[in-house]
């Protein structure tokens, strides 16, 4: 017995070395195959208080900062914005007329609402530093009714442009995927010609993605921006979702009958601080998702 | 004991939500950082002791794979390897001047980036090793040598004594 204790203790950092390889093996096989007990969740979740430490922290010095050289800013701003004012109320018994005409031919015409979802506002507290917008991660969660696979957009220049989807959820931060990550695929349709295809993160450059099984029949307009958007194919994301504009069209490497083509996308990852989440919830079964 | 369990938690923590924060692109040199648990893990193992090392690798490459997309035991397994072989430098490199330092970083860094290869190949996508090769690597690579400077000073300047003490006791 002593002997076999001498040997534990004479080997004790080849035993750890071993015992601590298993495990990390164990955890391999076991966060692969989809246990029911997630311990990345629950990691995760211990983690939010420190993260929130940290961002409001951050925060809070960035905006001491910047709030003193924002006061003079706002004195100028609040003198032109007296101006405007006296501007705008001669314009406002111009738009109130206008916007009963609007209502009208809305009511005429029977337009939908674009979206006839809930949307939620999340603040971006968090980025992947290996690649800072393959993932990114929000301060909502699933006590504000947040699930995995719902839809993630943003407003540029005026329109909603898509920024990707949840991926895990904890009760107070989600994870985001957004559409640079390799493993990101959504149904497209090029808008002028009407054409179905798939658009695919691929991480050449931050801001370029690809668009998959393009028929060889399309050219790309030349002196005209031709806008992708979301097709509503898919199981998650709903129709008319603008993703990027085409920058080049190339012979595609893998299928003969197909081109490629390369989009810039609309959405600035880079600068992005707040997105929307929509609450779409589709019965997707998991057998579906992992089809789609 | 318990003080240096309590101190290298709290770096292991604060190190993981640093590097997750938004805040962390402002060091991105095109979206890229050293890998610093890589320069704690080498640095603990060669100058308090290769175990520590190993079981400080091991939580560290937790805490990293519990944020990232990955999956849970990837970093922990190569941190590991990276805590546990520091033994090898520690019994046969002098580590005394900034340069020995660089190289032999260096040569662990490669080492780390095999591990890499052959775990990933088995349990990671193909695609994504590609892409680390494409955009991270050298990146990287640089950025950490460049960083390991300071972290060798300052190691040298705390542990020294102890690795002198570790070496007679071996």
């Amino acid at each position: 017995m002593s002997a076999f204790k001498n040997f534990i203790y004479q080997n004790k950092r080849g035993i750890t070395f071993i015992f601590l390889i298993i495990l990390s093996l164990g955890l391999l096989f076991f966060s692969n195959k989809k246990v029911i007990i997630d311990f990345k969740k629950i990691g995760f979740t211990f983690y939010s208080p420190f993260q929130f430490l940290i961002t409001s922290t951050g925060n809070f010095f960035r905006d001491t900062i910047t709030s003193i050289s924002e006061l003079n800013k706002i004195k100028k701003e609040l003198d032109r914005t007296r101006f405007e004012l006296e501007q705008y109320k001669k314009a406002i018994i111009d738009f109130n007329e206008l916007n009963q005409q609007l209502k009208e031919l809305k009511e005429i015409l029977d337009l939908k609402n674009n979206f006839e979802y809930e949307i939620l506002t999340c603040e971006i507290i968090g980025r992947d530093p290996k690649k800072l917008n393959d993932i990114l991660i929000i301060n909502k969660g699933s006590t504000q009714g947040i699930k995995e696979n719902m839809p993630v957009i943003s407003y540029s220049e005026g329109k909603k442009v898509l920024v990707g989807k949840t991926i895990e959820v904890t009760p107070f931060y989600s994870k985001v995927m957004t559409l640079n990550n390799s493993k990101f695929n959504v149904g497209a349709i090029i808008s002028n010609e009407r054409i179905h295809c798939i658009a695919n993160g691929d991480n050449i450059k931050p801001d370029i993605i690809k668009l998959l099984y393009i028929p060889k029949s399309f050219n790309l307009p030349p002196n005209e921006i031709t806008y992708v958007y979301t097709s509503g194919d898919s199981l998650i994301y709903p129709k008319g979702i603008e993703i990027g504009k085409i920058v080049s069209l190339k012979e595609s490497n893998r299928y003969e009958n197909f081109n490629e083509a390369y989009v810039k996308i609309s959405v600035d990852l880079t600068r992005l601080e707040y997105v929307l989440v929509l609450k779409v919830e589709k019965n997707i079964t998991n057998l579906e998702m992992e089809n789609y | 004991m318990i003080k240096r369990i309590v101190i290298n938690c709290i770096i292991i923590i604060v190190v993981t939500v640093l590097i997750y924060s938004k805040y962390i692109n402002i060091i991105g040199i095109k979206n890229v950082i050293p890998d610093i648990f890589f320069l704690f893990v080498f640095f603990n193992g060669y100058f308090i002791n290769p175990g520590f090392g190993m079981i400080f690798g091991f939580f560290a490459g937790l805490s990293k794979d519990i944020f990232s997309l990955g999956l849970l035991g990837f970093n922990s397994l190569i941190y590991l390897i990276i805590g546990y072989f520091t033994l090898i430098p520690k019994k046969l490199v002098e580590i005394d001047n900034v340069i020995v330092s660089i190289i032999t970083v260096s040569i662990f860094f490669i080492l780390k980036t095999i591990v890499y290869i052959i775990l990933g190949s088995i349990f990671v996508d193909l695609k994504e090793i590609i892409i680390y090769f494409k955009e991270i690597f050298i990146i990287e690579f640089l950025y950490t040598i460049v960083i390991s400077m300071p972290f060798f000073f300052i190691y040298k300047k705390i542990f020294e004594s102890k690795r002198k003490d570790y070496l007679k006791y071996e």
